[in-house]
């Protein structure tokens, strides 16, 4: 999962953890599969209600809007409501039975290109590419050019025409998944290709298929209606909405009456398959419903009573976040404070309500939170309240998790890297790029000028989280928090990166909020310790020198110190 | 459009994590170079496969192509000539290369009906369809990536849910309606009751008055799709860590959307855009047919269910699928430079 | 570039809707006439035309020996003097006053010349046209550039001579045009028109372009013409009526022609209209010995369907009742046409009901004639019996009414009517079937009308032939060989600034004049 969409699971590891990847229910959804619901029950009981009248020929041709015939007659005097309502079923049979065909066909297409030999494979993709380059609806019309007029001919030129799309995005998908570890280690444990394929691949699959199948549908319903508008549709006696749009629409300006069933009810099935895709989609990857992020000042004694000298850069003093809508806790009380030039780690396991801490430290808090603090200080600035962003981006700088997500991919470094520096402190461009090139260089990048010019991929994971916290010193911060800068990276890799930091705070003196679930790294790198878990601080180590199980109370501390080999920082060879 | 949201799975959106790629030289040079080689290879293989498809048109007409392309009236002596002028009574491998060296030359035989190069038929079109085609394209885009990010920010982290609603319903229900029934109606309120506007093309009207309500029929259930596809594009990059990494930075909104999300949004949406031409290009085959807009639709839909000219067919089928071949890698170029990731990419 | 002009123009509609508005009407200030065609003209030579947009061109580029008038009878083209001796033997004088588009003057030999050419292709276009002009014999042409005369002798005697002679299709092609067949029916030859106007663009399948020539004097006399022909005539392909109608509202076009409700839309408002029979829609029986039709030997049954069927409920169905009940086998507008409702079966579905129920009858027709199709099917279900229709594409319908009797029962057809000879729709009906080299359609067995029939073909008195002729089509009508329906009934309609005319039911493109 964190292979194929890590936006996804980012979003899902930082919701409260009572809300699994559920499917939710939404409106869109349900609207829509009522609507397709009734759609269905037509089909099913107008042909044999309303059949009669709607082939039989009346005695009032060509009528408009009257009672008798709400949506007039056509020129057989055949009401033109119950034609349509009749029409319902062999234009939904056909749509179904054409997205059906395409579907099978297609996701067979998809899933017997990817077990293919590697090049059978790679000459499937180019003729799948090939076909979706192409044109459905002409696709089609050929088709139906080949095949002749009629209504088998129609479903199958139709179905033809949207086998490609299937059997994309299946070898896209199938490509996906077999790339992740639980296809690997099945393939390791030796279990059999086409096994895969069935108990592996395709259930996975099913989500974003059922989502094609949605829009597929809605597709085939219009492409069916347009074969008929050019006249290669359903031939007399069969009769589809769209040849009754057909009838009605050279007649649009004497008898206009005649194409609003027809053409309501066509717009309304797709719309309905329309909400169903999008409804899946939505159910599949809920988003947080939530409200606008708050940071509030909380009345009371302060936790913290002896703060004193000159050198405290930041006072945080009872942060308190709740979730917005339900009003659960998920940081309760926390309260610390950081020295200039000195090191905090915050340790935990996830859940555990550090990085929302730390994000209310950098008032960063995401969405659906509220926030309170009873003090919030840094370096003399109260945080709570309205504070400049100039301010904010002077005086905080910011490392993250993952330098593959936290950059931007579009743009070049040099152009994202220096807005900070242009727009918030009014450097000249020129000389944002000459302070960035400066601090490339601090950090060890070989080329300076030349990464500026780089894209994000170009760089490796290591090389982009120098460049984070070259940027991130760039604006010669108060504090500088870094949550979790490592996690991302290979072991050699964050060791470069924790020594990194650490000569960055030894030589500017800035003061480092370091956030991490892993406490070796934690003991290694920061001067003092605060180990949360469940929103609190159940430790803090002011010692971390002579850290052991002996010296920490909580159980949870001693458990992680037992868990964590001793992480040793080495000092940079000075160049 | 349909077929839009499901692609925009397998489009290499702002979510997909690139794998951690060798570290290439300073400059992109070397990934332009075999970006162009890969693709003109790629360019070639599709044309070639272009050449069988139009060849196999007439090889799968169900039984006796050369009675069913000679049509009812024809005598034996009739038949016989189509067969000869097909070539459909030598070998196969034969009939192929024959075909292939005249399509080499740009040559599909002449016109049943009319007795002229077919070729020459379908370029007469060509223009045509292409201008409403690529105008409706470039307004769907813009207009379509505009509406969707100003919705997608305005109801960011679900604030303003009843202009979220509206927009979804709105959009939902003119992105469902065929366009064909929009063009129809787009001529009844603009020419017929209003009269402001051309009802459909003729010499008597100047061709760019004529093609307004074209344009506009095409684009505006593309305007609709690509507005809701952008718009949950929208949400989602405001999610992305990049996202936050810009708000960490405190840059004004203005800079904080057009800067760090456009150029994102536009990688997905030209993404799109080569799937929204071709499915445009679809509809405008229908289209045209509302406006007698004298494009391919008209010459490809005569060709086929009229006069079952072969030639003609063979050639139209051939240029739209060059049309798509061409579009498709002018916008890869063009993602190319927005976004050198999509490079190395394997999207064709 | 033409993109940004039309990108710009869409922006337009954006920012402002009402910058473009509808060319105001023409009064006088114009000299250009836009109208439409169905279908773009596969082939520009007239002996070859077959397709209906081909024939209605051909009359702009081509000149026949006679024209039709309305009230005039027949009127001279190139022929200002025609006579006949016998069914056999014709003799024209040629004006010596029209020329060729290069200058060449058109004289007898040049007629016999472009006949000749006429008569020996061998292309089922140029044979109807044949046909029509000079019946099924072999016709000897002797002109005489001196006295200025053409003199045609026939191998068979065919009386419908003059007639056929007025049919676009006997146009008369000026020499360069015949020493150039292929430059012919691509229109690119400058010296093959013989008529007012020479084609000077053609966008194949999508529009044509006439000129009218400078030197072009030989108009026709006709009597109740007004106004001024066209210096530039556009044709392009249009064929949905609802579009046709808004270009017409709008000026997009000048005349439009018109074969449903979308007419109904010009009442009125400086719009003229003129409306002539465009097909006769009947409804054959197949009698093919041994083909397997509940129709062969069943005369009771055939007037059961034709009692089972309200003409006026099909009227309204298939042509939103803007045709007329036809009592004949093609349209009442026809020269020697019998016009007597009272020998058409009367609709009575009570009686009908007695003889269809249970019966089963297979329907041939052509494809997208659904509300049409659909109504005889729906009438016949009602009175019983069983009917099951396949609608084939227009080529496979024609060849399955002509040479497949054993897949049909019951067929609908539609006949063209604008050529004005009566004998070649009673020859649908009786004589030889098409397997016999005839055009029976029916494969009925009717000598007494083939009598009637043969005596029309040789008798010279229009009186006489008529007679013959009707006597022919009341056999048929009461052997129920066929049952009329109706005559499709088409409109021209022009606006305000123009006019076009119909001549004894033939609508004449040449005809189209600006008024003031």
């Amino acid at each position: 999962m964190t292979e194929s969409n890590p936006a996804a699971a980012v979003r899902v590891a930082e919701a409260p953890a009572d809300r699994a990847r559920t499917f939710a229910w939404n409106p869109g959804l349900v609207i829509g599969l009522v609507i397709l619901v009734v759609v269905a029950l037509t089909a099913i009981i107008a042909p044999l209600v309303f059949g009669a009248q709607a082939t039989g020929v009346g005695s009032d041709p060509g009528q408009s809007a009257s009672a008798a015939h709400p949506l007039g007659t056509d020129t057989l005097g055949r009401d033109m409501l119950a034609r349509t309502l009749v029409a319902t079923q062999s234009t939904v049979l056909m749509a179904l039975f054409a997205t059906a065909l395409s579907s099978v066909v297609g996701i067979a297409l998809g899933i017997g290109v990817w077990l293919a030999p590697r090049r059978l494979r790679e000459l499937g993709l180019r003729l799948i590419e090939f076909a979706v380059s192409y044109p459905t609806m002409l696709v089609a019309i050929i088709v139906a050019a080949i095949l002749g007029q009629g209504v088998v001919q129609v479903v199958v030129a139709v179905a033809v025409a949207n086998i490609a799309g299937f059997a994309r995005l299946t070898a896209n998908l199938a490509a996906k998944i077999s790339a992740s570890e639980y296809v690997t280690t099945a393939r390791l444990m030796g279990v059999p290709v086409h096994r895969l394929a069935l108990r592996h691949v395709l259930p996975n699959m099913a989500e974003p298929i059922l989502i094609l199948i949605a829009g597929a549908f809605s597709g085939a319903l219009v492409e069916i209606s347009g074969l008929s508008f050019i006249g290669l549709g359903a031939q007399s006696p069969a009769f589809d909405w769209g040849t009754l749009l057909n009838d009605g629409l050279s007649r649009i300006a004497v008898n206009p009456i005649v194409i609003v069933g027809p053409a309501v009810a066509l717009t309304f099935t797709s719309l309905a398959a329309l909400m169903v895709g999008d409804g899946l989609a939505a159910a599949a990857n809920p988003r947080s419903n939530s409200t606008r992020a708050r940071l509030v000042r909380a009345e009371g004694e302060p936790a913290l009573v002896a703060i004193e000298g000159d050198d405290v850069v930041l006072i945080a003093d009872g942060i308190t976040v709740t979730h917005g809508s339900t009003g659960r806790p998920l940081v309760s009380d926390v309260s610390f404070t950081i020295r200039r030039g000195e090191v905090l780690g915050i340790v935990g396991e996830s859940g555990s309500g550090k990085s929302l801490t730390a994000s209310v430290v950098a008032r960063l808090l995401g969405e659906g939170l509220e926030a309170s603090a009873r003090r919030l200080e840094l370096g003399g600035t109260d945080l709570i309240g309205r504070v400049s962003g100039r301010t904010l981006a002077s005086k905080i700088g910011l490392v993250y998790q993952d330098p593959g997500t936290a950059l931007n991919p579009a743009l070049v470094l040099g152009s994202q890297l220096s807005d900070v520096l242009t727009i918030r402190l009014g450097f000249p461009r020129r000389g944002a790029l000459g302070l960035l090139a400066r601090a490339f260089e601090a950090v060890k990048l070989s080329d300076p000028e030349g990464r500026l010019r780089q894209h994000p991929h170009q760089l490796s994971g290591g090389m982009k989280q120098r460049a984070m916290i070259a940027s991130a010193m760039s604006t010669k911060p108060d504090l500088l928090i870094a949550d979790e800068p490592t996690t991302a990276l290979d072991v050699t890799v964050q060791r470069e990166v924790l020594s990194l930091l650490k000569r960055m705070n030894e030589q500017s003196g800035t003061a480092v909020l370091f956030i991490s679930h892993d406490l070796g790294v934690v003991r290694a790198l920061c001067d003092r310790v605060l180990v949360m878990k469940d929103g609190r601080i159940v430790e803090r180590i002011d010692d971390v020198a002579t850290l052991s199980e002996d010296t920490v109370e909580h159980p949870y501390t001693k458990q992680l110190l037992a868990a964590t080999p001793v992480v040793a920082v080495p000092r940079e060879a000075r160049s | 459009m349909s077929t839009t949201t499901a692609d925009s799975f397998a489009a290499p959106g702002p979510g997909t994590p690139e794998s951690t790629r060798p570290v290439k030289a300073a400059t992109l040079a070397g990934a332009w170079r075999t970006f162009l080689v890969r693709r003109v290879v790629g360019l070639i293989v599709n044309l070639a496969l272009l050449v069988l498809v139009t060849f196999l048109i007439v090889q799968l007409i169900p039984g006796d192509p050369a009675t069913a392309i000679a049509g009812e009236s024809a005598s034996l002596g009739q038949v016989e000539l189509v067969r000869t002028q097909l070539g459909l009574d030598q070998p196969l491998p034969v009939q192929l290369w024959t075909y292939v060296s005249g399509v080499v030359q740009g040559d599909f035989g002449d016109s049943y009906r009319y007795r002229q190069p077919a070729m020459d038929i379908v370029m007469t079109a060509v223009p045509y369809t292409l201008t409403i085609t690529i105008a409706a394209v470039v307004l769907l885009l813009v207009l379509g990536i505009a509406l969707g990010m100003a919705i997608g920010v305005a109801t960011r982290g679900d604030r303003r849910r009843w202009l979220d609603l509206s927009f979804s319903v709105v959009t939902g229900i003119i992105s469902s309606i065929p366009t064909y029934v929009l063009a129809t109606g787009f001529v009844v309120v603009f020419a017929v009751l209003w009269r402001v506007l051309p009802p459909a093309y003729s010499p008597a009207y100047n061709i760019g008055a004529a093609a307004i309500l074209p344009i506009a029929s095409l684009s505006i259930g593309g305007i609709c799709s690509v507005a809701r596809i952008v718009r949950r594009e929208t949400a989602v990059i405001l999610e992305q860590d990049y996202m936050r990494t810009a708000r960490g930075w405190r840059l004004p909104t203005l800079t904080l959307y057009v800067k760090h999300m456009l150029p994102n949004l536009l990688t997905t949406a030209l993404t799109l855009s080569g799937i929204i031409l071709t499915a445009l290009l679809g509809s405008a085959l229908i289209t045209e047919a509302v406006f007698a807009w004298p494009g391919l639709g008209g010459v490809i839909v005569q060709a086929i269910a009229v006069d079952k000219d072969y030639p003609v067919i063979r050639a139209a089928v051939f240029v739209i699928g060059l049309i798509s071949l061409v579009m498709t890698l002018i916008i890869d170029i063009i993602l190319g430079i927005i976004d050198p990731r999509t490079l190395g990419g394997k999207r064709d | 570039m033409i993109a940004g002009v039309a990108l710009a123009a869409a922006v337009g509609l954006a920012l402002s809707a009402c910058s473009t508005g509808a060319p105001e009407a023409a009064s006088g200030t114009t000299d250009t006439i836009n109208a439409e065609l169905w279908y773009a003209p596969a082939t520009f030579d007239p002996a070859k035309a077959s397709a209906s947009s081909d024939v209605t061109v051909a009359r702009l580029g081509f000149d026949t020996l006679l024209r039709q008038g309305e009230t005039e009878g027949y009127v001279g083209g190139l022929a200002t003097d025609w006579s006949s001796t016998s069914a056999s033997d014709y003799t024209f004088t040629i004006r010596n006053d029209a020329t060729c588009s290069d200058g060449t003057a058109i004289t007898p030999t040049v007629v016999a010349n472009s006949f000749s050419y006429l008569v020996g292709l061998d292309d089922s276009g140029a044979q109807t046209w044949k046909n029509q002009a000079f019946g099924s014999g072999t016709p000897t042409f002797t002109p005489d550039d001196a006295a200025g005369t053409l003199s045609i002798s026939l191998s068979a005697p065919y009386s419908q001579l003059f007639g056929g002679l007025t049919r676009p299709g006997s146009g008369i092609i000026c020499p360069a045009g015949i020493a150039d067949p292929e430059g012919l029916a691509a229109g690119t030859v400058a010296g093959a028109w013989s008529g007012p106007y020479t084609l000077t663009k053609s966008e194949a399948g999508k529009s044509v372009q006439y000129a009218l020539r400078d030197d072009y004097k030989v108009w026709p006399d006709w009597k109740n013409v007004e106004g001024t022909p066209a210096k530039t005539i556009n044709l392009t392909v249009q064929a949905d009526s609802n579009t046709s109608a808004n270009l017409l509202e709008s000026g997009g076009v000048d005349l439009a022609r018109f074969y449903d409700a979308n007419a109904q839309r010009f009442e009125g408002d400086g719009y003229s209209t003129v409306t002539f029979a465009s097909s006769a829609y009947n409804l054959v029986f197949n009698q093919a010995p041994g083909a397997g039709s509940v129709f062969e030997g069943n005369k009771d049954l055939r007037a059961a369907v034709a009692q089972a069927i309200d003409r006026e409920g099909f009227n309204s169905a298939g042509l939103d009742g803007l045709g007329v009940e036809q009592n004949t086998v093609s349209a009442a507008s026809y020269r020697c046409a019998l016009d007597d409702s009272s020998l058409v079966q009367k609709y009575d579905p009570a009686a009908a009901a007695k003889v269809l129920n249970g019966k089963t009858i297979r329907l041939l027709m052509m494809s997208n004639w659904d509300p049409a199709g659909d109504f005889l099917a729906e009438s016949l279900r009602a009175a019983g019996a069983t009917v099951t229709v396949s609608a084939p594409d227009p080529a496979d319908w024609t060849k399955q009414m002509r040479t497949q009797p054993e897949t049909w029962d019951m067929a609908i057809a539609a006949e063209n009517a604008e050529s004005g000879l009566i004998h070649t729709s009673i020859a649908r009906y009786l004589g030889p079937t098409y397997a016999q080299g005839g055009t029976n359609v029916a494969s009925s067995d009717n000598p007494e009308g083939m009598a009637d029939y043969e005596a029309g073909m040789n008798a010279t008195d229009p009186d006489e032939q008529c007679a013959n002729f009707e006597a022919a089509q009341k056999t048929i009508l009461e052997r129920v060989d066929m049952t009329p329906l109706i005559t499709d009934t088409h409109r021209y309609v022009a606006r305000k600034g123009f006019a076009s005319y119909v001549f004894s039911g033939y609508w004449d493109i040449s005809a189209m004049r600006i008024v003031s």
